[in-house]
């Protein structure tokens, strides 16, 4: 099966190439820096022990590391299979979006192995499971491709945090995910991405959803010199409900893009988009949200929300919400604002005997708390509030 | 509740097109097709000089070179460029006084109730109209050259005035702007001229009134209005055109240089004939229109209601170039039946304290596709640009769909830009307010449907705005959603 799909893919992006600034969702985004970057053939190396807890899956160079699972404390809730004996094609469906999306069958025709993780029927777990995402090579310009598939069967409760480690020589990280989240299922996602290295991130993450789902997607991402995250999310059957809450720091000539579509296509869905960056110095940010409402998903209530704070002279903000309508019992919106810190509140502030800049930093905290308090996740919650303090005084 | 509000809406869907009447008259028409040499006849019957036509055929190499957009969120069938006649007139030319106007032309207007009689002066509003490729008479030309107005068709002023518009035509739409300003520039045959010299305001409002008529021609008018230092001027335009089954093509531009103080108020009221219940005929609308607010502390305001032509591709823009100046854009689109209509604006802000408004009402009803697109460019240099937008759209029936895409490009710290937008149907619980109160569901709708486009219609100027409220209350009356 995998073997088929990667001839697909390889097939189609040898036909098309890398992406060019033509298409919409390349619009804003150059996939020239990308170019630069080959396949690993070896990515195995790891010259640094992670310490990991029992409530933890390590993902090395987007291979899961049996060791951590040897130890992990819900293994009994997990089903894992290596992708290659999945004959299954429903598992390896994704929208039309992303396959037709040249980089993303880069992604499917280079990856070499991949899991496909199952959290079984009405898995409850109490605290949040955490995945390492540890990226390490030696060889300059290469690309480090990473294909998981995660399951939550039907009632099951999860919360995951994810958060990614680059070592050694900075790499292009292309990472493709999809979510299948049951009926009745839970599932509260965490992202956490500090990047020390200059590691360029592309990501692909799909989720199709069935009835009654609760979904929750956090991420909190700071420094990325290029990051570019897609998210689609299939509201496929009725009561379904996905938020998603990002908050952005970008700076120096950090390039940072999200991408989101949700599609509603069954009634009494809700879905919340809520995007906050912060740009300083001559960083760029875009956000290119996307609800599509299809034919008879009526009593759909979405809401669309992106703010951008501009700090310097220099920095850009992009900002394209959309909404495609075709039901009329529905309540849909969207808000966009960009601008700086307002210089009454400011004003404010001084005449209190607050200095100048510890009023702009009082405000710009305020401004990303406003995000930072809908998240879902406390843990995450915390090390955003301690990201975001150490980016404001840096 | 429900089925009585699909009867109702079932019965507004079936009002029929009042301006769909044709008229007899004979017609000088171009055999259908395209080349250079069109272009050169085009040119020759029309006395140009030898600059424009090179212009000309500079474009229509260009467009040779372009392929149609496909960007835009509407289907329709593909056009045909070699099967259209890019020329068509009434044979008797016109003359200095309206008698001599083929008294069926008159009788049109008439029917569509223009001021083109001079009896309707107490109106006080100059008319130039457009029946299909050319002008046939300017209203009050005199009065207004007693003020230094240039108010003329386009063809007299590339005879009278060729310094003029030498110096303007293509300045804010070059002719490779895009497919069809590039289209419209290699074989535009008439339009609209306005200038207004330093520090007039112009003492009435001025009008053109466009109207297709002959079968399997395309309109491709060109307007270009030009207020000079101080101005003012505020500017109809209106649009008819018969029902036909074949879909006919309009590709117009229109240019607006809006010099130092001075303010250009532009109204469109479009009612081009939108096809019937199948989606069958019904004018394709590809209109570039566009303007520049050259000088500071200029002006330029859009203000149009939409509710005809089958595919509507229209963005009126304004570019702010000079400090201080101001860039307005209203909209009512009103799509039914199988109409689609992708329209917006593009605001692009480059002087300093640059300062733009977008307010759009989308309603659509039946089949019908509304789209709004719209771009916010805020330059690096353009210091405390503000802008603010609200698009709201309207949902009548569950078969339409209504669509946002705005594009915000923010360079500049301390620009403030706002947008906000929402879609819905109209509210059960006003109705059911309205109607507890006795009014009926008929009325009800219109008043809430007047009252979500009142925003826009209070931009209009007065006669205008009579028009549109009748106009929407025609095309929605009895409505629910």
């Amino acid at each position: 099966m995998i073997d088929i799909l990667k001839k697909i893919s390889s097939d189609f992006f040898n036909k098309q190439g890398y992406p060019s600034k033509k298409l919409e969702n390349w619009k804003f985004t150059s996939s020239k820096n990308l170019i630069k970057f080959d396949k690993q053939d070896s990515p195995d190396i790891v010259s640094r022990k992670i310490e990991t807890d029992e409530s933890t899956l390590l993902f090395i160079n987007g291979k899961l590391c049996l060791d951590t699972l040897e130890n992990f404390k819900f293994k009994d809730n997990l089903e894992i299979q290596d992708l290659v004996n999945i004959n299954d094609e429903n598992v390896f469906a994704f929208s039309n979006t992303f396959s037709n999306d040249s980089m993303f069958n880069l992604g499917m025709s280079d990856f070499e192995s991949g899991h496909y993780i199952k959290f079984k029927k009405n898995t409850t777990l109490e605290n949040p499971i955490k995945i390492i995402n540890f990226f390490e090579n030696n060889s300059s310009d290469c690309r480090i491709t990473s294909f998981n598939i995660f399951h939550f069967e039907e009632g099951s409760q999860v919360s995951i945090i994810e958060k990614d480690i680059n070592e050694g020589t900075p790499s292009f990280n292309l990472k493709l995910n999809k979510f299948i989240c049951d009926d009745a299922s839970n599932l509260k996602f965490g992202k956490y991405i500090e990047e020390k290295s200059d590691c360029h991130l592309l990501s692909y993450s799909y989720y199709e959803v069935g009835k009654d789902v609760c979904l929750n997607i956090d991420s909190m991402n700071k420094n990325s010199i290029f990051s570019k995250e897609f998210i689609e999310i299939d509201l496929n059957n009725t009561g379904s409900d996905a938020k998603i809450n990002i908050l952005n720091l970008v700076k120096n000539e950090q390039h940072l893009d999200n991408n989101i579509l949700i599609n509603h296509n069954a009634e009494h869905c809700t879905s919340f988009q809520h995007v906050r960056n912060i740009l300083d110095n001559k960083s760029t940010a875009v956000f290119n949200g996307k609800v599509i409402v299809a034919e008879g998903a009526q009593h759909t209530d979405s809401n669309q929300s992106n703010k951008n704070l501009l700090l310097s002279l220099d920095s850009t903000a992009f900002s394209n919400p959309q909404l495609e309508i075709y039901a009329d019992d529905v309540s849909c919106g969207h808000g966009s604002t960009t601008g700086a810190l307002d210089e009454n509140s400011i004003f404010y502030l001084r005449a209190r005997g607050i200095d100048q800049s510890s009023a702009q930093k009082m405000l710009i905290k305020a401004f990303a708390k406003e995000v930072i308090d809908e998240f879902s996740l406390s843990s995450v919650q915390d090390i955003s509030e301690i990201a975001l303090d150490s980016w404001i005084n840096g | 509740m429900v089925d009585k509000n699909q009867q109702v809406i079932d019965k507004t869907l079936e009002q029929e097109y009042k301006y769909g009447f044709s008229t007899n008259i004979e017609e000088t028409k171009f055999e259908p097709g395209l080349n250079e040499d069109v272009i050169k006849k085009l040119s020759k019957i029309k006395k140009e000089p030898q600059w424009l036509l090179d212009w000309r055929l500079k474009a229509f190499r260009n467009w040779e070179k372009m392929s149609e957009p496909t960007w835009a969120n509407i289907k329709y069938e593909p056009i045909d460029y070699q099967a259209l006649s890019y020329y068509a007139a009434p044979k008797q030319l016109k003359n200095d006084s309206l008698d001599d106007v083929d008294p069926e032309i008159i009788e049109t207007y008439n029917k569509l109730g223009i001021s083109l009689n001079e009896q309707k002066r107490l109106q006080g509003v100059a008319v130039d109209a457009v029946f299909d490729s050319v002008s046939i008479a300017t209203t009050f030309k005199k009065e207004l050259s007693k003020h230094g107005i240039i108010f003329c068709s386009f063809s007299e002023a590339v005879q009278d005035h060729p310094e003029l518009v030498k110096k303007y035509l293509g300045s804010v739409i070059p002719a490779t702007d895009n497919y069809f300003a590039a289209l419209n520039s290699a074989v535009f045959s008439d339009g609209s001229f306005v200038y207004i010299p330093k520090g007039v305001k112009c003492p009435m409002e001025l009008s053109t009134y466009f109207r297709i008529n002959a079968t399997n021609t395309g309109q491709f008018e060109r307007t270009l209005i030009v207020a000079d230092e101080g101005s003012y001027v505020s500017y109809l335009e209106g649009c008819t055109a018969p029902m036909r089954d074949e879909n006919q093509l309009h590709a117009a531009c229109v240019e607006l240089v809006a010099h130092k103080d001075s303010t250009i108020k532009y109204s469109t009221i479009q009612n081009w004939y939108a096809g019937d219940k199948e989606g069958k005929g019904g004018i394709y609308n590809f209109v570039t229109k566009r303007g520049t607010c050259l000088g500071d502390n200029s002006k330029i305001s859009w203000t149009q209601v939409e509710t005809g032509s089958a595919v509507t591709w229209k963005y009126p823009s304004v570019i702010m170039q000079g400090d201080n100046s101001v860039g307005e854009f209203y909209s009512v689109a009103v799509t039914k039946n199988k109409q689609q209509a992708d329209t917006g604006t593009k605001m692009i802000h480059i002087g300093k304290n640059t300062k733009s408004t977008i307010i759009t009402k989308g309603i659509s009803a039946g089949e019908g596709q509304n789209t709004y697109r719209g771009g916010v460019k805020i330059l690096k240099n353009a210091e405390n640009a503000q802008n603010f937008s609200q698009c709201d759209s309207i949902l009548i029936g569950d078969k339409c769909g209504a669509h946002t895409f705005p594009y915000i490009d923010v360079n500049n710290p301390t620009a403030k830009m706002e947008h906000e937008a929402t879609t819905s149907s109209i509210g059960e619980d006003q109705l059911f307010y309205c109607n507890q109160r006795g009014i009926k569901l008929d009325d009800a709708v219109s008043m809430i449907v007047n009252g979500f486009c009142k925003e826009v219609f209070e931009e209009l100027p007065m006669e205008f705005a009579v028009e549109a409220k009748q106009l929407i209350e025609v095309t929605l009356e009895n409505s629910v959603g």
